[in-house]
């Protein structure tokens, strides 16, 4: 199969939905958290699409749409406006969406994203190109029952940034990549939690698959229904493989939806593609167009933070890119880098094997300054941080006479160690610290044995 | 009866003789439904009873905008103008008939009758604001609103012989009126004198955070500039809007109205608006693309009349919006859709709406030069009952005049302006962006030496 698949190229483009936490939906003033609510709760006439209401623009949403779009690395229209996109489902309360369509928010960005092989160790790095990114309504939601399809409009309304990304992604390892990048990135701005589960963060995939080296791409297959980083990584896996295997058996791959079926392991189609649709657009004439100066755009420009840029830091400050990439996923990179820099002089890597227990910076400081101070080993500063007390240290001749009793107890290796092989030495003064029960300070241990060995 | 009168009489004794009135009248059938309790108020600065145009939503009355598909629509709040005349004192008492979702200029086009011409019954009250502006025609109440998105205030007060204003876009909030265009549509009174129309748009003008279209500037006092002499004041009379197409009578009718401002020390300059002539065509282009999508709601899912016979969720569409729309609905919806489709929206939409630009490129050329520009508000007079509801375009025809303004944002107001044969004839003053108050004060000018 592998050599196979060597022979095959797969082009992989997305198109994400990020759902926005603003605190109220986007043309009205309901609540935007649904996630909890009954049915048909959270809903108004303007979101409900009764006659004679008109849609009021949230203004949060537009300057988050900015705020991604320039993260992104896009070029902001200068004039943001709002179309309607026209088709009839019982989720869509006036018949049409408002959208962008003619003028959305950003164009033309990319996003470069590193990620950690599957060694756990090597830093690989690929760019995507940005197509767009544009500001929408979300539709409400059916639910199907045994005989009956019920509608819930709570979700109506709550804004959504649709991002569609150009075919730039080669394999489902890196869609993930850039899926978890753009997760830690509308995070770190703050303007979505992107909970993949709860559908915060969305992703439908285009994946086509052709011989290396034919200039054009293959048909195009889109693939929905992928709720979870898991899925989507394993549902691009089946896709390419399967249209590999047509593509080898001298098949036609057809142009098609297909989903992603958790239960099968499979993607299963769901429609195939009969002509586009003619979503009839035209612009909002109830939302006249708002124009932002380069001054505001700029200035959110200066201010923004991106995940890449942190990691950067992190690296530069010592930390290998592993233990970097580990941070970032426990949430603790922020925390970790503003330690860093209230504190000069601590070491890195130490920082980050403690960084876990904590949350507040100015206790992660204080703790590894009283570490430092009096230079605890891992097993005292645990004993400290779990009683607030610090370990006793042990006087100079009952740590001798502990040190004694190790090497009594381990002639093999203080053979080794005479024999000239000293980096045994570290596992001696383990197993003395050990017996001290963490009260041990390394450097006095190493000087003891030392001393008795030589 | 008109305000003053009513106040003289009292709200509690003004909404008796209205409501008296609308019993008597009731072959009009000007009027959709009566507020069963109107909730009388002694305080405000409006406390009279009126009549509102049955696509502008209210509470404690069925809301149809004269559709089936709307038959037993109750509205769950309501439209801004309505809750501002309701602060002011103004006693709201029924609703009105209309076209089908305003879409006509006869009010045939009701899903609940035809309203006749209270000064000849066998002939239209224009439309689409039809209903209201009868009620106001015959007595009924001292004001009315209606809502005009091509001529459909204007139009049926020139018929009907009252006063009609369509004030500038985004000067009444449109919060609560059923949308058919949401670019054109406007809200404004219909009233028996220029003042009442003041003294209403004084209290439906203005800001409203409901509505992103409305401008949030200041709304001046209308009633105090009435009585302001119009020397020197400069009247623009466009060329094309009494040439082809416009009765001849109505010509001489127009011009000798506007000899008597002249006399009174106005200057009289003739212009040129000369893509005016295309503002029936693209009207008819942008007003049912927006339709198109305005009307997509009603699709019997959520509210509204929802076809019992349906198979499938295609079928719950298809027979809802088969049964509950009338016919001059589904031309608009069909036009519109194809007018957007993918293809023809370069020729048709995009079009359209640059040469939407154009003729409000006419109206600023125009008002560098003068202040107001009139003309005749209809090309004929009332025509007949049943004349041309066979005829679509000839239906459109009436709408000539009134277009312009339309697309242009402008406002512009029909006072009237004598008699044709008996019937009345609308002067048609329309005016620069948010200066409702000129134009006001020249048709209360006029109203004084008429």
């Amino acid at each position: 199969m592998n050599k196979t698949i060597d022979k095959y190229e797969a082009t992989i483009g997305l198109e994400i939905h990020v759902q926005l936490g603003t605190k109220s939906k986007m043309f009205c003033r309901c609540d935007n958290n649904s996630d909890t609510a009954k049915p048909n709760t959270n809903v108004c006439p303007v979101c409900m699409g009764y006659p004679g209401t008109l849609p009021v623009i949230n203004g949060q949403t537009i300057d988050w749409g900015i705020k991604t779009a320039l993260a992104l690395g896009c070029s902001i229209n200068p004039m943001q406006r709002f179309d309607r996109k026209n088709y009839f489902y019982p989720d869509l309360p006036k018949g049409y969406q408002i959208s962008q369509f003619f003028y959305p928010v950003g164009e033309k960005g990319n996003l470069v994203v590193d990620y950690l092989g599957t060694d756990r160790k090597t830093k690989h790095e690929f760019t995507v190109g940005i197509t767009r990114l544009h500001l929408e309504e979300d539709a409400g939601k059916l639910v199907h029952t045994s005989d009956a399809t019920l509608v819930d409009l709570n979700r109506c309304g709550t804004p959504l940034a649709e991002i569609v990304t150009e075919p730039d992604i080669k394999s489902p390892e890196e869609a993930r990549a850039f899926m978890q990048e753009l997760q830690c990135l509308v995070r770190l701005l703050g303007v979505s939690s992107a909970d993949m589960e709860k559908g915060h963060l969305r992703v439908d995939a285009n994946v086509s698959v052709r011989p290396i080296g034919q200039p054009t791409l293959g048909a195009k297959v889109e693939v929905k229904n992928m709720n979870s980083f898991k899925f989507m990584e394993q549902a691009l896996k089946f896709e390419i493989v399967r249209q590999t295997e047509m593509l080898e058996r001298g098949e036609k791959i057809e142009q098609e939806t297909r989903g992603w079926d958790e239960k099968t392991n499979s993607t299963v189609s769901q429609r195939s593609k009969e002509g586009s649709v003619d979503y009839r657009y035209f612009p909002e004439p109830d939302l006249p167009p708002i124009t932002i100066n380069d001054e505001q755009i700029e200035k959110w420009n200066r201010s923004l933070i991106l995940p890449s840029v942190l990691r950067e830091r992190a690296e530069q400050k010592g930390l290998a890119y592993d233990r970097v990439v580990e941070l970032q996923d426990k949430d603790k990179l922020v925390l970790f880098l503003g330690v860093l820099h209230s504190r000069g002089g601590l070491n890195p890597t130490q920082v980050a094997n403690w960084i876990e227990k904590f949350n507040d910076e100015e206790k992660l400081i204080e703790f590894m300054d009283v570490v430092g101070k009096h230079n605890l080993s891992t097993t005292a500063a645990k004993k400290y941080l779990e009683t607030g007390k610090i370990p006793e240290t042990m006087d100079d001749a009952v740590l001798r006479e502990m040190v004694g009793q190790v090497l009594d107890e381990n002639p093999e290796v203080v053979a080794k160690f005479k024999a000239g092989d000293v980096k045994v030495s570290a596992y001696l003064m383990g197993q003395v610290i050990k017996k001290s029960g963490g009260g041990a300070e390394p450097a006095l241990v190493q000087q003891i044995l030392i001393d008795l060995l030589t | 009866m008109n305000i003053e009168e009513a106040e003289k009489l009292g709200i509690e004794q003004a909404t008796k003789e209205s409501l008296t009135t609308i019993k008597v009248k009731s072959d009009l059938n000007a009027i959709l439904a009566t507020v069963a309790k109107p909730i009388i108020s002694k305080t405000g600065i409006l406390n009279v009873p009126y009549l509102c145009k049955d696509n502008i939503v209210t509470l404690g009355t069925k809301t149809t905008a004269a559709s089936k598909i709307l038959e037993n629509f109750e509205s769950p709040y309501e439209a801004t103008v309505v809750r501002r005349l309701r602060e002011a004192g103004a006693v709201l008492i029924g609703k009105t008939n209309l076209d089908e979702f305003a879409m006509g200029s006869s009010t045939e086009n009701s899903a609940y009758g035809v309203t006749k011409n209270p000064v000849d019954e066998t002939r239209v009250p224009g439309g689409s604001s039809g209903g209201s502006a009868a009620a106001v025609a015959s007595g009924m109440v001292p004001f009315a609103l209606g809502s005009d998105t091509g001529g459909s205030i204007r139009q049926p007060a020139s018929f009907c012989g009252v006063v009609g204003l369509m004030p500038t876009y985004g000067r009444v909030s449109r919060y609560g009126l059923i949308a058919m265009a949401s670019s054109l549509d406007r809200i404004g009174p219909i009233t028996t004198c220029v003042k009442d129309a003041a003294r209403v748009l004084q209290i439906i003008a203005g800001y409203d955070e409901h509505d992103s279209t409305t401008v949030d500037i200041e709304v001046p006092d209308y009633v105090s500039v009435l009585d302001g002499d119009i020397k020197g004041l400069k009247i623009g009379v466009p060329k094309e809007y009494f040439g082809e197409g416009v009765n001849e009578t109505i010509v001489q009718v127009v011009r000798l109205g506007i000899e008597m401002l002249e006399k009174q020390g106005a200057v009289v300059r003739e212009i040129s608006l000369p893509n005016s002539k295309y503002a029936l065509a693209t009207y008819y282009i942008i007003q049912p693309s927006e339709v198109s999508a305005n009307l997509a709601r009603y699709d019997g899912i959520r509210y509204g009349i929802s076809a019992k016979d349906a198979n499938n969720l295609w079928e719950v569409y298809d027979k809802s919006r088969a049964q509950g729309f009338g016919v001059e609905v589904k031309r608009r919806i069909m036009l519109g859709t194809y007018t957007l489709s993918a293809g023809f929206r370069d020729a048709y939409y995009d079009k359209a709406q640059r040469v939407r630009t154009l003729i409000k490129q006419d109206f600023d050329k125009a008002f560098e030069q003068v202040d107001v520009i009139i003309s005749p508000t209809t090309p004929t007079v009332a025509f007949k009952i049943g004349e041309r509801v066979q005829d679509p375009l000839s239906m459109y025809r009436a709408d000539l005049l009134t277009a312009p303004a339309s697309l242009a944002g402008l406002p512009a107001i029909s006072v009237p302006g004598g008699e044709v044969e008996g019937l009345p004839v609308g002067l048609q003053i329309m005016g620069r962006q948010f200066d409702e108050k000129t134009i006001l004060r020249v048709a209360y000018a006029y109203e004084q030496v008429r």
